[in-house]
């Protein structure tokens, strides 16, 4: 064995020099390293290739030749390294790697030591952005080259660090209405350290779906300067009606760089790009500091339009979108008594909280039940899927029984218009009752007026109105407003001066009898006294007015009627005929009237001594 | 004697059921008789009273309805293109709170489920949010108050109209039960039901009268400090979404406490009232 090894030493060394000679060869020629971000992509991704080379200028990388791969470079960077007097440099250049079609690709070794690459892309859907590895929860809506989503100019921030987009498919929608948008944030490499948080919707007059943890990722070129673009897919919503600007924003964390001291160096030692470049920068005393921001996309004007009040049909339910219906039974036989499934299906796109149905109400020759309702979205935002609604029902009688028409009424925002759509009758057979059908139908409890479905809600909210109602112009309650406790106010107090006003009064009117008698007391006196003066001038005319005038009053007073009215028949009437010298003063008055009586002054006494007795008497009348 | 037996309705309770016209006839032969006068114009003046009355119950019938109505005129019911929109909607502030917990904003949510449920608090699906999103970040509900709870069967300022209706009504009823006393079952019944109109509505201010004072945490963890300056050492930390009442205000800082009971002085950028108060500009008081 040892003689074998011996006769071979000659060979062995001279392919150790050979090896030598190629290993300082291959040290001496550039190290180029590949690294791609991804193994596995979908057609009409792009994956990110990375191609370093240590010690030598980037003249020396060029792209690999992979049939069915296209290279376009995105980025460039270099890094500087001094090591005890000995400055070494690594350059990167950074490709985007778009497939053309789907299939495994394999990437060779760029040199001696390296590795080649293998990188799988799998067949999209339709050329939409298909999920990877990286973003799991993307939604498989599609791009806006194909949905027709369409976003205004790209403004990056002031210093180029990012951008954000909002794409849209309509700038018109109504309330209720729920469609499709993207979220694009491009982050420029080297510039932006991280993203703090996803973007959100600046204001509260739309809704949007729960955005992914894992966006898309590509590559794109804004004004000249690569970018990563991170793509959200969701569901936008509008709440209300009105015209309103819309926009995202994202928190970044971006890397700013501080200004170099450049008084302390020379003049004309560094040239203008050398400044620039970073390892000086940080080499002169400059460096990076990183720095809170908010990006945010340009306002994008939406008008919000609410829901025509006309032709809206009676059983909607505020569903609007898109959306087509079928029904079936479980089976097309069945036995009187025997429960067979009755199944409406709601397929389409829209906010499918609002889709509800109370399925078959009363039914003559049908007993149901509540309906339940199931909801498969067909994409990860919700925005189109199915809604299956299961009925239990029971043919109540033998022979060929039909399923009523099912009506489901939604808003198509499309035609702008309500729109119900009918399922087709369904028929049955049912044979005579089947052993305890009729029993099992007994059990459960039946459901006499039709009640929507029950699902419970998609993210544990109840479902957003699609009828803004009326408005108040404050949240501040009636009761609490001025003007209307001072209304009320004002009531009290009304009605307060009002009962005061009437109780013044009823006790006024308690008080009239006596304040009459007090009146009437005064115009007696004064008819006396103006009797007194026809007595002493003589004047039997004024006399027996006067005292008549007295009697009245006094009559009237006690009677409660109007003196005028005191004649000598109201007197007889009143008085039965006790009023003999009433009767006669009332007489004499009337003579004296037109026969021009004389009465001496005794006559005079005598009458007025009468008159006043039968004041005294009418008291007790 | 048919006159006496007119003249005589006054004092006699069975005759007052006398007819406008047969007054009316009183009224033609009375007029000039001095000593019948007292008893007519106190019959006038009640009648006068009374279409007084009348005329206060229509205007105060109907200058609600005109307020409501001119009010409803300028404010801004849902429409085609509007712009710069004012006013409160529960639905739209629903929508608002739904929007704002969809995004993870526990303040604005529950701000806006409250405002919502300010303005219809018999609403089941705002109370059903307001509940979840009030779990999901951990924080209590509002305690079960039974006479709160019963006053929720209709909105605050429907039962504001129907007390006002009821001051009408009662007031109304007190004023004629002196002029028509043969009526007076009727009309105490009547007051009766105004009264109880009248203090509903009164209770329902008691209830919502809290609100008027409550703000809501609207973002993130807030230091409650013990003075109302921005260095000042913080007392204790206040959630998103945490419910507080506000005592005092003071040069940018509010003075609340929590439902613990706990007070401190809060930065008024980080609160917000759910009833907000004239030129309150928070970016909070979104409206319709």
């Amino acid at each position: 064995m040892k003689t074998n090894l011996s006769r071979f030493r000659p060979l062995i060394a001279v392919l150790a020099a050979v090896v030598a000679l190629v290993g300082t060869a291959a040290v001496a020629a550039p190290a180029v390293t590949a690294q791609l971000d991804r193994a596995n992509i979908a057609l009409g991704d792009s994956a990110q290739l990375t191609l370093s080379v240590s010690g030598s200028s980037a003249d020396d990388i060029s792209p690999p030749v992979v049939p069915g791969l296209e290279f376009a470079a995105v980025g460039q960077s270099s890094q500087y390294e001094s090591i005890n007097g000995v400055t070494t440099s690594t350059t990167s250049i950074t490709y985007a790697v778009t497939p053309q079609h789907a299939g495994t690709f394999t990437i060779p070794a760029l040199s001696r030591g390296s590795q080649s690459l293998v990188l799988h892309v799998l067949p999209g859907n339709g050329g939409s952005s298909a999920t990877t590895g990286n973003n799991s929860g993307a939604s498989s809506l599609p791009p806006p080259a194909t949905s027709g989503l369409s976003a205004g100019e790209t403004h990056t921030t002031q210093d180029g660090a990012a951008f954000a987009r909002l794409l849209l498919p309509k700038h018109e929608l109504y309330v209720g209405e729920t469609v499709p948008v993207e979220i694009q944030v491009g982050l420029r490499p080297g510039l932006v350290a991280q993203l703090d948080g996803l973007p959100t919707l600046n204001g509260d007059s739309f809704t949007l779906n729960k955005l992914s943890d894992k966006p898309e990722q590509t590559q794109e070129m804004v004004e000249g300067q690569p970018y990563t673009v991170l793509t959200w897919h969701s569901v936008l919503a509008a709440v209300k009606p009105g015209e309103f600007p819309l926009t995202v924003e994202t928190p970044l964390t971006v890397q700013i760089r501080t200004a170099p001291r450049r008084a302390q160096m020379p003049e004309g030692m560094l040239d203008g790009s050398m400044l620039n470049d970073p390892f000086f920068q940080s080499f002169f005393g400059g460096g990076t500091t990183e720095k809170q921001i908010t990006v945010a996309s340009d306002p994008d004007a939406l008008t919000v339009l609410a829901l025509p009040a006309a032709g809206r049909p009676a059983g909607f339910s505020g569903a609007v979108g898109k959306f087509e219906v079928s029904s079936e039974l479980s089976s097309a036989r069945s036995a009187a008594g025997d429960p067979l499934t009755l199944r409406l299906k709601v397929t389409g796109t829209g906010d499918f909280d609002r889709v509800n149905s109370a399925m078959l109400g009363a039914a003559d020759g049908w007993k149901t039940y509540q309906p339940t309702a199931k909801f498969a979205p067909a994409d990860s935002a919700g925005y189109s899927g199915e809604k299956d609604f299961e009925q239990a029902v029971i043919p109540m009688q033998p022979g060929r029984q039909t399923v009523p028409t099912l009506a489901f009424s939604f808003f198509n925002p499309e035609t702008r218009r309500y729109e119900s759509k009918l399922t087709t009758p369904l028929s049955v057979e049912v044979s005579p009752t089947s052993a305890g059908g009729l029993a099992t139908a007994a059990a459960p409890a039946s459901n006499a007026s039709p009640t929507p479905a029950s699902e419970p809600p998609r993210d544990g909210l109840r479902p957003d109105r699609v009828e803004t109602g009326g408005t108040v112009a404050t949240l501040r309650p009636l009761y609490f407003q001025p003007w209307f406790v001072g209304t009320q106010s004002t009531l009290v107090l009304g009605f307060a001066g009002g009962l005061i006003f009437l109780r013044r009064r009823e006790r006024h009117t308690q008080d009239a009898d006596g304040a009459r008698q007090r009146e009437a007391s005064g115009d007696i006196g004064r008819c006396l006294a103006e009797m007194e003066a026809a007595s002493a001038a003589g004047d039997s005319l004024r006399f027996f007015q006067s005292g008549r005038a007295a009697l009245q009053q006094k009559l009237a007073t006690r009677w409660l009627v109007a003196p005028a009215s005191i004649t000598i028949a109201e007197i007889d009437a009143r008085l039965n005929g006790d009023s003999a010298e009433i009767r006669r003063i009332f007489a004499l008055a009337d003579q004296a009237a037109y026969s021009g009586q004389h009465l001496s002054m005794a006559d005079f006494q005598q009458w007025k001594e009468t008159i006043h007795d039968q004041l005294k008497d009418t008291e007790a009348l | 004697m048919r006159l006496f037996d007119i003249l005589t309705v006054r004092i006699d309770p069975e005759k007052m059921m006398v007819t406008r016209k047969l007054l009316h006839r009183v009224r033609r032969k009375m007029s000039g008789e001095s000593c019948s006068k007292p008893s007519f114009a106190c019959r006038r003046k009640y009648h006068g009273f009374a279409r007084l009355c009348c005329a206060a119950l229509v205007a105060a019938l109907t200058l609600p309805i005109c307020l409501v109505t001119a009010h409803a005129a300028t404010g801004t019911q849902p429409s085609l293109n509007t712009t710069a929109t004012s006013g409160y909607s529960a639905a739209a502030l629903f929508n608002q709170g739904n929007a704002a917990a969809r995004q993870g904003k526990t303040g604005p949510a529950i701000l806006n489920y409250e405002r919502a449920l300010l303005l219809t608090p018999n609403d089941a699906d705002i109370a059903a949010n307001l509940h979840f999103v009030r779990a999901k970040a951990g924080l209590p509900d509002a305690p079960e108050n039974w006479f709160a709870r019963s006053l929720t069967f209709a909105r605050p300022n429907t039962l504001a109209w129907f007390g006002s209706f009821g001051v009408v009504l009662a007031g109304m009823s007190l004023l004629l039960v002196r002029m028509h006393p043969q009526r007076r079952l009727t009309f105490r019944s009547l007051t009766v039901v105004g009264a109880l109109l009248a203090a509903t509505a009164i209770g329902s201010a008691i209830t919502t009268w809290p609100m008027m004072k409550a703000a809501v945490v609207i973002t993130g963890e807030t230091p409650a400090r013990i003075s109302p300056v921005s260095d000042a050492e913080p007392a204790f930390q206040l959630h998103s979404g945490e419910t507080v009442t506000v005592r005092a205000e003071h040069q940018g800082f509010a003075l609340v406490q929590t439902s613990a009971g706990r007070s401190g002085w809060v930065a008024r950028a980080d609160l917000a009232r759910v009833v907000p108060q004239s030129g309150d500009r928070s970016q909070s008081t979104h409206r319709t």
